[in-house]
């Protein structure tokens, strides 16, 4: 009995602290709700525009199913480093909400550290309203040693998001 | 490798238990028996999770060996916050695009559903 009430103690608390690790964006379409849910979950849709500007996304697969694998490629139009890209899919509820692992992939070509994406759709009066989340950095097994996966996804993106503000791409 | 600290940033952040001592501390410098309260830990516990927080640099603690008190230090924190900024725009940028292609896709839709009307109307 001491343990489950330590336990309710520690949860509550965790539960007050802040989530400086969670990423969270909101967006509303002027589109039906299966409309930008396909854009998600469709490789055809997602190719059109995936990926920050002077990026396409190319080679694109995704086997939309719990457990399914997603991959691909952000290729820069500005001649710069290719970035692959990929998870596997964890939650599926069309045309609703969906939400996967997503890593870059090191160097070597192996996943880095794994983040978990979550995306909710929902439709208000013919606009849909996107919530997005991001979270994970870094999990648990890159905790546990594997830090320099982690490191070298970091050094890509940190990399890559030095092109983009020397672009200045807003 | 500038990066490994932010590795080590995250990894000291990617417990709730830390995040809710530096939630904590962010209110101001205490003690670990102070922090070790509301969490019901044992004081060796909060120590232990006070040295990752520490080795991480979010916070430093006093020289007193009696007292020791914790207090926050902003900067890895801020560091940590501007990398996921980084996945912000990341994301922001794309969803510019997605609203841009939606809008595309569907004026495409529109011309199609009017141009199968006109020829319906022949």
């Amino acid at each position: 009995m001491p343990a489950k009430e330590k336990e309710t103690v520690r949860t509550k608390s965790a539960s007050k602290s802040t989530k400086p690790l969670e990423l969270s964006i909101t967006r509303t379409f002027i589109a039906p709700r299966e409309l930008v849910y396909k854009c998600f979950t469709e490789p055809e849709h997602v190719m059109k525009w995936g990926g920050p500007r002077s990026f396409v996304m190319q080679n694109f697969t995704q086997d939309v199913r719990v457990g399914g694998k997603w991959r691909g490629m952000l290729h820069s139009t500005t001649g710069k480093k290719d970035l692959w890209q990929g998870g596997t899919f964890l939650e599926i509820d069309p045309p609703k909400h969906v939400s996967y692992t997503f890593a870059w992939d090191d160097d070597n070509g192996n996943p880095g550290n794994e983040t978990i994406v979550v995306i909710d759709l929902e439709e208000v009066a013919g606009f849909t309203k996107l919530t997005f989340k991001q979270s994970g950095f870094p999990t648990e097994g890159e905790r546990d040693g594997h830090v320099v996966g982690w490191g070298e996804a970091l050094d890509k993106f940190a990399e890559y998001f030095a092109l983009v503000s020397r672009g200045g791409a807003r | 490798m500038p990066y490994d600290h932010l590795s080590t940033t995250f990894a000291a952040l990617a417990d709730p238990t830390r995040r809710a001592i530096l939630a904590r501390l962010a209110t101001g410098e205490t003690t670990v028996n102070e922090l070790a309260k509301p969490f019901d830990m044992s004081l060796p516990a909060v120590s232990r999770h006070l040295k990752v927080l520490e080795h991480a640099g979010l916070i430093s603690r006093g020289r007193d060996a009696q007292w020791r008190p914790a207090k926050l230090e902003a900067a890895p924190l801020e560091k940590a916050s501007a990398y996921i900024d980084k996945y912000r725009r990341f994301w922001d940028e794309s969803f510019d695009r997605l609203d841009e292609y939606i809008t595309e896709l569907q004026l495409k839709n529109k011309e199609k559903k009017n141009a199968r009307k006109r020829k319906g109307n022949r």
